[in-house]
């Protein structure tokens, strides 16, 4: 056993010296290394890599720093050949070896070599260094995690840079031979490499050059694109005007390019005279070359067989044609707006007679301010009819076509068009005494069988007929929709937008096209109605007006309707942010809301108190002792314009709270007296409030008596505006200040009761003996 | 939904008389039931229920029968093609560095 223990004691001691030596050499070596000698250290570091961990990294130091050294005097080459070692290095490495520690400075030294590298291919500036370059930039990226941002950014910059340089510098070239294609490719290419720096000069050159060749090419380019790029040198950007400008006037847009000549090219030059010449030419000869083709077709409409494609295609080209040509010649607007509607009818009755339903919807509702033709609400209406009765109305058309229907139903006009397309054979008039739509004060244009009578045999009500129509839609909907859920969102929006309808046509007494909700944001017909409806309330005060314009409103400007609004979201937030019991909330919502405006509106106004009692009681149930709470009663107190319910809940509360914090010692009497004071004085007749302000109006003087308490002064200031304000409920309650006077002077002799009168003489605690009796005197007094 | 004017055969101009003939030929021609027949009767002998009736046919804006339209203008004998696009072409800038 004991040679064994031997073995061992040596083996431990050899080691430690083993280690004890590599230590000391490795301090050589480091200081050698600090010495600027790497190629002692390094060969030390060498020896030491089996037995230290951190050798490996150190002697790939010493070639990472000869290196750098070599580079400093640009001897890259030689630089080159160190940095090579360091990544040789890690042959080297034992199982010993501190790898992370090693992979950092050979990190360092890719990042070398690559700069080197950069140098080197920038050196031969060769059109053809592209893929070097960019070689070199993807090495450098497999690196970028171990080595410092700033310098990573600052060398993939300038790789960036120089390849956005040589394609630049190739697309020039190609651009130069009129290989515009190759060209616009290569400046796309450039633009890409350099996109985080819009105003160096390579990308606005390239941006500029990008431009000009779309535009040789024939392309569309966006000149509001163009435009962002107001760095772009000037005779360059009069380049891209003046070949965009030729385009557009190739393209028959001559009113853009009118205003490139008139906005970018307002220079002194032949050439932009030339270009305005020939735009004024190009323009005549559009125009006589587009009214020969309408003219053919038209011929060929009216003279031989046509289908409906037909009909629609050349609707369709003279429509946007015309405008072109009104746009030229203005004079010719008229007569081109004389053909639309004939054309218009023969698409429209094409489409009926293929029952294309959805299509006459589009169709008419692009027609200009289709919304005034009594006829096309009638075909939108029997369209939209047509439709649910097929199984067509959906998830996307329901909101649609209700509104079309509902408007079109809701214009009596449109009854009166129908009537008039009809010649019965009877001697029936028509009465609109109760029709669905507004009551106008003046009608223009009414048919002469049509009269606002009693309904009677032969006066026949227009009412019923369009009550009718409305039931039968209704009965349709319920009949034809399969699916619940669409059937219960149906329902929702046609009761909606037709009750809105229903109120709105007793606002409006100017003959106007009224419409639902919907139907007017759709095809903004909101501003006539809101006005109606703003006058309307203006003359009656009727809020329920208002209530309906909001549907209406979609105006952020200053307007009854949105200051109504307003006073509601407003309102509505205040008592959430009470009910939310968020203090800080409240006060934002206090201080911030325009509130004034809750008290203009009776239907608000009328609420205000109600609900405010509803949010405190909330409140209370959850806090029923916070001090805080006091001063937002007072506030929103001051707001409503009732006041008898809260301010008896804001009473109660502070009584509440004082006798609860007083009472558990939480509260000083003082403090007490100063809240309900307040409660007081907003209750001054209340039973209890009278009751809970004598006792502490009690329990004070006796404080000052017994010199507990230190605010003496303040408590008398208390005490003096209360005996100016005592009310009789105050009075009637008052005997217990009576008894405490009385228990006061039973205890004191003739003697002291005759020197407190006198006055003369007295301590401070006299005094305040004095006070104290001749305060719960004048106090109990019940005259 | 079935339009009462096409179930009689009748205009939508149709007098009291052409209703009534219209209802018997309808029924000699047995293209629909004798209760579509009678209810389209109704409803166009029904003032009220006549204008749902013509209500559900379509309507024409007012529009006159277009005619060729005329223009008294001169063409001028220049062509955007004798343009010189290059007047200010910005590439000799690069050319000249």
């Amino acid at each position: 056993m004991e040679p064994l223990i031997i073995i061992v004691a040596l083996a431990i001691i050899g080691y430690v010296i083993y280690i004890n030596l590599s230590s000391s050499k490795f301090i050589k070596a480091d200081k050698l290394m600090d010495a600027g000698k790497f190629d002692e250290a390094s060969a030390l570091f060498k020896k030491l890599i089996p037995r230290k961990s951190l050798a490996l990294s150190r002697y790939a130091e010493c070639f990472f720093k000869k290196g750098y050294g070599f580079q400093e005097k640009q001897e890259l080459g030689t630089a080159k050949k160190y940095f090579e070692k360091v990544i040789e290095a890690k042959e080297q490495a034992s199982p010993l070896s501190d790898l992370a520690n090693y992979e950092v400075i050979e990190a360092r030294a890719h990042f070398e070599l690559a700069t080197i590298f950069f140098f080197e291919i920038k050196r031969k500036n060769n059109l053809d260094s592209i893929k070097e370059y960019k070689k070199n930039l993807s090495y450098l990226q497999k690196i970028k995690d171990k080595i410092e941002e700033n310098k990573f950014n600052d060398i993939a910059l300038k790789h960036n840079h120089i390849i956005s340089e040589i394609y630049f510098a190739i697309g020039l070239t190609q651009e130069k031979s009129n290989d515009v294609i190759d060209a616009i490719r290569n400046y796309g290419n450039a633009i890409s490499f350099i996109v985080d720096l819009p105003q160096d000069p390579v990308f606005l050159n390239s941006q500029a050059r990008l431009f000009i060749c779309k535009v040789k090419h024939g392309e569309t380019v966006h000149v509001e694109d163009f435009k962002k790029y107001s760095a772009i040198p000037e005779p360059v950007k009069a380049d891209f005007y003046f070949r965009y400008t030729v385009q557009l006037i190739q393209q028959n847009k001559f009113t853009e390019a009118e205003k490139i000549l008139c906005d970018y090219l307002n220079i002194v030059s032949e050439d932009v005279d030339k270009l305005w010449k020939i735009c004024n030419a190009e323009k005549i000869k559009y125009v006589i070359q587009e009214i020969s083709i309408i003219n053919d077709r038209l011929l060929k409409l009216y003279e031989t067989e046509n289908s409906s494609n037909d009909i629609l295609e050349t609707y369709s080209y003279i429509s946007s044609s015309g405008k072109e040509i009104v746009k030229i010649i203005p004079e010719l607007k008229p007569t081109l707006k004389e053909i639309i509607p004939s054309l218009f009818n023969r698409v429209l009755t094409e489409f009926h007679e293929n029952k294309q339903y959805e299509e006459i919807i589009e169709l008419i509702t692009k027609y200009p301010e289709f919304y005034n033709s009594p006829a096309l609400l009638k075909n939108l209406g029997n369209v939209c009819i047509k439709l649910i009765d097929e199984g067509f109305m959906t998830d996307q058309n329901y909101k649609m076509l209700i509104c079309l229907f509902l408007t079109s139903t809701y214009n009596d006009s449109v009854m009166l068009y129908s009537l008039k397309e009809t010649v019965w054979d009877d001697e029936y008039t028509f009465s609109l005494s109760d029709s669905v739509g507004p009551k106008f004060k003046d009608w223009s244009d009414l048919p002469e069988n049509v009269n606002f009578d009693e309904i009677s045999e032969t006066n026949v009500s227009i009412g019923e007929s369009q009550r009718f129509l409305l039931n039968q839609f209704e009965c349709l909907i319920n009949e034809k929709i399969v699916e619940t859920e669409l059937l219960k969102k149906v329902h929702t929006f046609y009761n909606s937008e037709k009750n809105v309808l229903d109120q709105l046509v007793g606002y409006i007494e100017k003959e106007m096209v009224i419409s639902s909700p919907y139907f007017a944001q759709t095809y903004y017909m909101q501003d006539d109605i809101l006005s109606e409806i703003e006058d309307f309330y203006l003359e009656s005060g009727d809020e329920e007006a208002l209530e309906i314009g909001e549907y209406y409103n979609t105006k952020k400007s200053n307007s009854t309707i949105t200051n109504f609004t307003e006073a509601k979201v407003n309102f509505t937030k205040l008592i959430t942010s009470i009910k939310g019991g968020d203090h800080e909330k409240i006060r934002s919502a206090l201080s911030n809301l325009d509130l004034t405006l809750i008290i203009e509106y009776d239907t608000i106004s009328e609420k205000i108190e109600g609900e405010l009692v509803q949010a405190f009681k909330h409140v209370i149930e959850h806090d029923d002792e916070n001090e805080e709470l006091l001063q937002i009663f007072q506030a929103t107190i001051k707001i409503s314009p009732t006041k008898e319910k809260l301010k008896y809940q804001y009473a109660n509360y502070a009584a509440d709270l004082c006798v609860s914090k007083i009472n558990a010692d939480r509260m000083s009497n003082y403090k007490g007296l100063q809240i309900m004071l307040d409660a007081y004085k907003s209750m001054p007749f209340d039973n209890r409030v009278c009751r809970n302000i004598i006792i502490l109006i009690r329990m004070n003087i006796m404080d000052i008596l017994n010199d507990r308490s230190n605010y003496n002064s303040e408590i008398f200031n208390i005490l003096d505006e209360i005996k100016k304000n005592r009310s009789k409920t105050f009075k009637n309650n008052s005997g217990e200040l009576k008894k405490a006077l009385k228990d006061i002077l039973s205890q004191l002799s003739p003697e002291v009761i005759g020197t407190i009168s006198r006055g003369t003489n007295l301590s401070s605690h006299g005094w305040n003996l004095k006070k104290g009796i001749d305060y719960l005197s004048v106090l109990s007094n019940m005259e | 939904m079935i339009n009462p004017y096409e179930v009689l055969d009748i205009s939508q101009n149709a007098t009291k008389q052409e209703i009534v003939k219209g209802k018997i030929l309808a029924m000699k021609k047995r293209k629909y039931s004798l209760q579509e027949i009678q209810l389209a009767e109704k409803q166009l002998l029904n003032p009220s229920k006549r204008l749902i009736a013509d209500y559900m046919f379509p309507s024409k804006i007012r529009a006159k029968r277009p005619k060729a339209i005329k223009i008294d203008i001169k063409q001028i004998n220049v062509s955007i093609d004798e343009i010189d696009e290059n007047a200010f072409d910005s590439l000799k800038k690069w050319s000249d560095e």
